[in-house]
């Protein structure tokens, strides 16, 4: 099970980034349905945590535009099992997508200060 | 990975290029919709599969210094980030 909280109406989770031989960091995520893909985080999050580079991708966005983003790796911690999953380095907020979310319960109380859970499918 | 020299501006025009001239017409079966081809667009040789970084690995498993474009087949993007995915296979 996997707790957030509401902030000014965007469901939040925190994300732990497992570093090999270094401690562990956590980041706050938004979870954002409209993302298909598993994780974003800010370019300059992605050069700090030095995950390393798989590749340039094709991603489209909101306003129908499409962009050119990079690909890296990172391996997380989620629901206390690690995953290897692809982080596309773009935008300010890190956002969590539904790939991550694929198979699990997610609910979410939205008020200021609501709970986000995300569970196992009964 | 190290990051190549070219920019990925340059490895998405190549890769575009290739995989819709070569490589599309091949793996665009009704098995294959929606998976991942990670292609090495100096040799050709692609690896596919339903993970991203599974497909980039096992191709850089064969071939270390391979740089790498990624499609999602049958689809105009590889991932949506509040937009939509538009299917262009039949």
């Amino acid at each position: 099970m996997i707790h957030g909280t509401v902030v000014g109406l965007q469901a939040t989770i925190s994300i732990t980034i497992c570093r090999l031989g270094r401690a562990e960091v956590e980041i706050e995520c938004v979870v954002d349905t409209g993302f298909e893909g598993f994780l974003t985080l800010p370019s300059t999050v992605v050069t700090d945590l030095d995950l390393p580079y798989v590749a340039p991708i094709k991603a489209n966005l909101a306003d129908n535009s499409r962009i050119i983003t990079n690909v890296h790796q990172a391996t997380i911690l989620w629901n206390r099992a690690e995953r290897i999953i692809p982080v596309l380095a773009m935008g300010r907020r890190p956002l969590i997508g539904t790939a991550l979310l694929q198979d699990y319960h997610l609910s979410i109380d939205f008020c200021e200060g609501g709970t986000v859970l995300v569970d196992d499918i009964m | 990975m190290d990051y190549p020299n070219l920019s990925r501006e340059e490895i998405a025009q190549r890769g575009e290029k290739l995989y819709q001239q070569s490589i599309r017409t091949q793996v665009e079966t009704a098995e294959n919709i929606g998976k991942i081809i990670a292609i090495n667009i100096t040799t050709g040789d692609y690896e596919i599969d339903d993970d991203l970084i599974v497909a980039c690995h096992r191709l850089q498993t064969k071939q270390p210094n391979a740089i790498i474009w990624t499609e999602r087949i049958g689809y105009d993007a590889v991932y949506a980030v509040g937009g939509t995915l538009v299917r262009t296979a039949l």
